[in-house]
């Protein structure tokens, strides 16, 4: 089959680009960490608040056996509960966040937490974080008209500063 | 017979309380509550309503004290779920912990089916303020409010699952309820939802958004 040169020069060039795209993207996602959340985990979101796990009480930041911190976060129309949490710099998180009703999502500005919650799962994320600081948590899912007032607070503090 | 009620409401806020470190609400959106609530008998609910007529009036219009709501058009879901929360003594009040407990699950959401079938309290004319009018409309970003009408919907009628109206509802009711949420007093809403709102909105705020929802007509 002919194919004309200045064809294959643009189709090597269309591949190329992709390629190049594809190649920044893993280059950005190995170097800052970034993974799509991968657990799988159901739960009955009508009734999370008489959850073991997600109940008003049990709702929070504590700190695990192993010196590493577990944040428990609810999504609910329109508000992340706690609407601020704290954690230590430099130290192993694991966060688990559930929907009490529709599809959220949450995003940390200049962190690698981001991950969808849907309603039925838990959403759970590793993550360390290297900077200290005040970050916006939003919802970049869009769950109604309150959507654009869903933030929350993360403050990254030193760790000798960190207190529970 | 109302010297008797009175003190009977006396005694009763006074002894009006929640556990603390018990859920707020055990109240489950699931199918069958659902199922219930969307299927209640507002024929029989007008029956097994016949107490309340009291305090709320036969048709959920009375005005007869502060902390007492209209019920008129008020949404079924939330009726069933205050009515289930005062059963399991996770919103506090003697009388009305009383009554609940004393009705089935049905009864309970035929009386909400009753009181959703009334047309809501006409409007009550007021002088609307600016600030309230753009709480309802676009919230306050900076204190994390989002607007009212975001869940209570632009002509206050109330929303899914157990969102109340608020068109045409007594000022002074709306006023005691949202400082009873803002002391903590009252604690059945879900994760602090209503009382983190209320503990970011001043004396003011407060008393203006009454004013407005008072006279909101939310047509037909």
């Amino acid at each position: 089959m002919h194919i004309d040169a200045t064809e294959k020069k643009w189709i090597y060039l269309t591949f190329l680009m992709t390629f190049a795209g594809i190649g920044v993207l893993a280059a950005y996602a190995i170097k800052d960490n970034i993974y799509p959340p991968s657990n799988v985990e159901t739960i009955d979101s009508a009734a999370l608040h008489l959850s073991d796990e997600f109940n008003e009480d049990a709702i929070g930041v504590r700190r695990e056996k192993d010196g590493s911190i577990r944040v428990t976060m609810v999504a609910a129309r329109y508000g992340f509960f706690p609407q601020g949490i704290t954690v230590p710099v430099d130290t192993p998180v694991k966060i688990r966040i559930a929907s009490a009703d529709v599809l959220h999502g949450i995003h940390t500005v200049d962190t690698n937490f981001n991950t969808m919650v849907v309603p039925g799962y838990v959403s759970e994320v590793n993550t360390t974080f290297k900077k200290t600081g005040t970050f916006p948590m939003f919802c970049n899912e869009y769950c109604g008209l309150g959507h654009d007032f869903m933030w929350a607070r993360l403050t990254v503090v030193p760790k000798e500063k960190f207190k529970l | 017979m109302r010297t008797m009620r009175n003190l009977c409401v006396l005694l009763a806020m006074l002894g009006s309380g929640v556990v603390s470190g018990e859920p707020s609400s055990t109240v489950v959106w699931d199918s069958a509550t659902r199922h219930l609530v969307a299927n209640g008998d507002p024929v029989n609910g007008k029956e097994v309503a016949d107490p309340c007529s009291a305090c709320h009036g036969e048709t959920g219009k009375a005005k007869v004290r502060p902390n007492f709501p209209l019920l008129a058009g008020q949404t079924a879901p939330y009726i069933y779920k205050q009515m289930m929360d005062y059963k399991e003594a996770r919103r506090g009040h003697g009388i009305m912990q009383n009554f609940a407990s004393s009705l089935s699950k049905k009864e309970i959401a035929d009386v909400a089916a009753y009181f959703q079938s009334q047309a809501l309290p006409p409007p009550v004319p007021a002088k609307v303020s600016e600030r309230a009018a753009r709480l309802v409309d676009k919230g306050d970003g900076p204190r994390l409010l989002p607007p009212c009408s975001a869940c209570h919907g632009r002509d206050g009628k109330g929303a899914v699952v157990d969102v109340p109206a608020l068109a045409g509802q007594r000022a002074d009711y709306f006023i005691v309820t949202m400082q009873a949420y803002k002391s903590g007093e009252r604690a059945n809403d879900i994760y602090n939802r209503m009382r983190l709102i209320a503990q970011s909105l001043s004396d003011d705020e407060i008393d203006e958004l009454a004013a407005y929802y008072a006279a909101l007509d939310a047509g037909d």
